[in-house]
Formats: structure tokens, C-alpha cells, sequence
């Protein structure tokens, strides 16, 4: 399953990698330089039901 | 560019890899013997000649693989280091070595780097961890899952493709192609050398097409794992200079041998920083041995993956700043080019047993040099420079320089 892999520039300068998610993976939908937004993504469920939440950007 | 022989400097005197395959009939300790003796027999010295061996293994230093090999090739009693410092091992080691020499405790020494990786898959990110079936916050981030993937990644193919694609948003000429370009070169350059893993050439449409990996490295973009050891024999000056005159013309000074690891950069937190130990590592290396970018004869650098082979020109000065898709499409690091890079065919077609593969690079530098490398031959290659890289990180840089006549 293709993800995208990126590292993101917050406007206070802090550094984070994260996934870009809500978009296509292809090098035509994702360009360096663009701008994004925080978006939390469900990544899975156990056995029990419960979820787990991780956070990505989206394109802004 | 010749070099003469002071008390105070440090050669080569013999050299030998395996081939890069994969060998399910031998062991590590097979395979780092056979370079062992082979290096000894070739720098015409035996292990009762030896002061001190440094034996590189990323997933063997732990279990002792130095002092394996010695019930193999001779056990002597002299200091072992077994060394593991990611893609730089083999560096590490010959490094370890040189320091011995030039402390004066040793005047011969023997560094060894060997790896057996078989059919290992890709490296980094924690990828063959399965995921729990009850998520429970552990860790120093409170994670209930495995997060690479999720979080981005940290696997070789992303790390190095980001670092690649960093390079091309700042450079318009720099794109899929010439990455795809750098991965053609170093195919068509296997085919000359009967050591590489791989020895066959494909089209630069084989390779754009080739399933893709992380972009833009496809699968033909990306070195293999395998198995193989290279080992060298170092001496010192003073030393060389009692041996016979043909052992000396045989033999090859380490002009700098630089070790760096990463300075603090801002992002360096969340992602790997190839570039600035490579930079600094290249600089000092010059500035040791005299010897500038203009007057290499012949590069062997770390193209764990195209991505990465593409941004050291920059790195190491082979191109103008900035110029590294130029330097490409013209040609530059083709063997017939103005600067011959990975004539052994790399990492990517040569193979990447990790631990040896610092000490194989330094093997094929010193191998032109002493021009024995047969169809390969870079013709009168009297100056080249060997580097290595490692995620963490360690950056290795040699510099070597043909003997005078």
C-alpha cells in the first residue's frame, strides 16, 4: 500500500515527520513546498476493538 | 600525482574482496578468512607479520568475529577491535587500523570487513516488526503500534529518496531522469567487473519501469543485500621503506583517512542529514592530503541508492555547487568522464554486504591504482578517493595515492 512520507515545517519552525494522507500517492499530487494541515487518521484496530489514532497533514 | 615513502605515512600493502554474492554453501567466517589471507598473500606478509587486526561487521561485531577469523588465519594474540558503525563499518575498521599504525603500537596491521545478509529485504524503520493485537502505550512516545509507515519513515529506501527529492526541489534540472541515469551508469559499469554481485546492463527504460520503490527509486535504483568480505593490510612508512623494491611500487598511500559523524542541524531530529558529514568529511580529506576534487582519477561513493549517488557530487565536490544533474547528463561520472564514479559498478550493481563494503571500496581504489583492475582499468589513475556513509551517522572518506615510481 503506497504512503506518502514527509517531513513538514510548522509555521513556529518545528520540524515533524509525518505522513501526507487525503491525497493521492503520486509525485503529481504531492510537490515539495506545498502546504499542509494537521489531520488525525485512524491507522487500526486490536483485537479488542479498540482504535488507534495517528497524525498526518493534509494538503491545506 | 605520485607519492614518496616518509617513516610517518601509512600504505596499502595488500588488498582482496570476494566477490559480492549470495553464498548459501559459506559462512562469515568462510568468507572474511578467504579475504584475510588473500589480502596477506597479496601484500606478501603473513599474520605472524600482523600487529593488530580491526574486523568490521555490522551483525557480527557483537559475537566476536575478529577473534573467529584468527582460529582461522592465525591466532597471534595481538589486539582485536571488532567494529560496527552502520555503512561505515568497513571504514571504521581500516580506520582503527591506521590510528594503531600511527600511534606507533603497530607497524602492520590487517583490517577485515565482512557481512552475510542473504535475501534480507530493506533495511530501517523497524520493518519486519509484526504489530501487537492489543494496542498498550510503551516506548518513550507512548505508541501502541509500530508507527513507520504511519509516521513517515525510516526505512533506507524513504530516507534516501527524501534526501534526494530535498536536492531536486532546490534544483530544476534534477528529476526522475537523472536519478534513473546514475542507476543506468552504474549497471553498464558492472559488466566490466567479474567481483560484482550483478553484472548486467539494463536500458534507462528497464529502469524508469521497474517497480518502484520509494520515488524515485525503482527496484533497479536500489542496491541489493548480499554476502561478501574485503580485507586490506596497512603499513607504515618506515617500515615499507625495508621491504623490496617491488612490494613498494606495489603499494598504496592513504593519503587521509577521515572519520565524521552529524553536527546539529535543525530538522536533524526527524530525519537523517547526508549531506553535512559527508561535506565536512570530503573538506577535511582534502585539506590532509593536498589533494583537490579536480585532481581525482576515480570516486568509489556510497549509491546505497541512486538518490544518494546523484547529491555526493555535490557532497564531494565533483561537480560545480548545484550542478550534480549536469554533471550526470554530461557524462562526468561515466569510466570514460571527467570524473570516473563507481567503475566497480557501486553499491547498486556490485552489491552492499555491509561491513565489507568500506574496505571493498578502498580494495578497488588501491586495485587502479596499481593498475591491475583488468577491463575496469580507469588508464593511469594515480589519485582516488573512496567514501562511505552510514545512517546514525558516520561518514568514512579515503584518499589514496599511487606510489612513486
Amino acid at each position: 500500500m503506497p504512503f506518502v512520507s514527509a517531513i513538514v515545517r510548522t509555521d513556529d519552525g518545528t520540524w515533524v515527520r509525518s505522513n501526507v494522507v487525503n491525497c493521492d500517492a503520486t509525485p503529481e499530487a504531492v510537490k515539495l513546498g506545498m502546504r499542509v494541515r494537521l489531520a488525525i487518521y485512524p491507522i487500526g484496530t486490536d483485537d479488542d476493538g479498540t482504535e488507534a489514532v495517528a497524525f498526518g497533514y493534509e494538503p491545506a | 600525482m605520485t607519492a614518496k615513502i616518509s617513516p610517518d605515512s601509512v600504505w596499502v600493502l595488500g588488498a582482496h574482496m570476494t566477490r559480492f554474492a549470495r553464498y548459501p554453501d559459506l559462512d562469515l567466517i568462510d568468507l572474511a578468512s578467504e579475504s584475510a589471507m588473500g589480502a596477506l598473500a597479496d601484500g606478501e606478509v603473513t599474520v605472524a607479520d600482523v600487529d593488530v587486526l580491526a574486523c568490521g561487521s555490522l551483525f557480527q561485531a557483537s559475537g566476536g568475529i575478529g577473534q573467529r577469523i584468527q582460529k582461522q588465519i592465525g591466532q597471534t594474540g595481538v589486539p582485536v577491535y571488532n567494529v560496527a558503525n552502520a555503512c561505515a563499518t568497513g571504514a571504521t575498521a581500516i580506520r582503527a587500523v591506521m590510528m594503531a599504525i600511527r600511534s606507533g603500537e603497530a607497524e602492520i596491521g590487517l583490517a577485515v570487513g565482512a557481512e552475510k545478509m542473504g535475501k534480507m529485504g530493506l533495511l530501517g524503520g523497524g520493518a519486519a516488526k509484526k504489530e501487537k493485537k492489543v494496542f498498550e502505550p510503551s516506548g518513550r512516545y507512548g505508541a501502541v503500534t509500530g508507527v513507520d509507515g504511519y509516521l513517515g519513515t525510516e526505512t533506507m529506501p524513504g530516507v534516501f529518496a527524501q534526501a534526494g527529492m530535498a536536492y531536486a526541489h532546490d534544483h530544476d534540472e534534477v528529476g526522475f531522469e537523472q536519478f534513473a541515469r546514475v542507476a543506468y551508469k552504474n549497471h553498464l559499469h558492472s559488466t566490466l567487473n567479474p567481483l560484482a554481485q550483478y553484472q548486467k546492463e539494463f536500458s534507462m527504460g528497464e529502469i524508469m519501469e521497474s517497480p518502484m520503490m520509494s520515488y524515485p527509486n525503482t527496484l533497479l535504483m536500489c542496491c541489493p543485500t548480499g554476502d561478501g568480505a574485503a580485507a586490506v593490510v596497512l603499513v607504515s612508512g618506515e617500515r615499507l621503506a625495508s621491504m623490496p623494491s617491488h612490494v613498494q611500487k606495489r603499494a598504496v598511500k592513504v593519503s587521509a583517512s577521515v572519520l565524521t559523524s552529524d553536527p546539529f542541524t535543525e530538522d536533524c531530529q526527524v530525519q537523517p542529514d547526508v549531506n553535512t558529514l559527508t561535506r565536512n568529511a570530503a573538506a577535511q580529506a582534502y585539506e590532509t592530503a593536498g589533494v583537490g576534487a579536480e585532481d581525482l582519477d576515480l570516486v568509489e561513493l556510497h549509491d546505497c541508492f541512486a538518490t544518494a549517488e546523484l547529491i555526493h557530487y555535490d557532497n564531494l565536490g565533483l561537480c560545480e555547487p548545484g550542478g550534480a544533474g549536469e554533471f550526470i547528463d554530461s557524462g562526468g561520472p561515466f569510466r570514460d568522464g571527467a570524473t570516473p564514479v563507481n567503475v566497480s559498478g557501486g553499491l547498486i550493481s556490485k552489491g552492499h554486504p555491509i561491513g565489507a563494503t568500506g574496505v571493498a571500496n578502498v580494495f578497488e581504489i588501491t586495485t587502479h591504482l596499481r593498475g591491475e583492475a583488468g577491463d575496469r582499468q580507469v588508464e593511469g589513475a594515480t589519485v582516488g578517493l573512496a567514501h562511505v556513509i552510514g545512517l546514525g551517522s558516520a561518514c568514512g572518506v579515503h584518499i589514496l595515492e599511487k606510489a612513486a615510481a
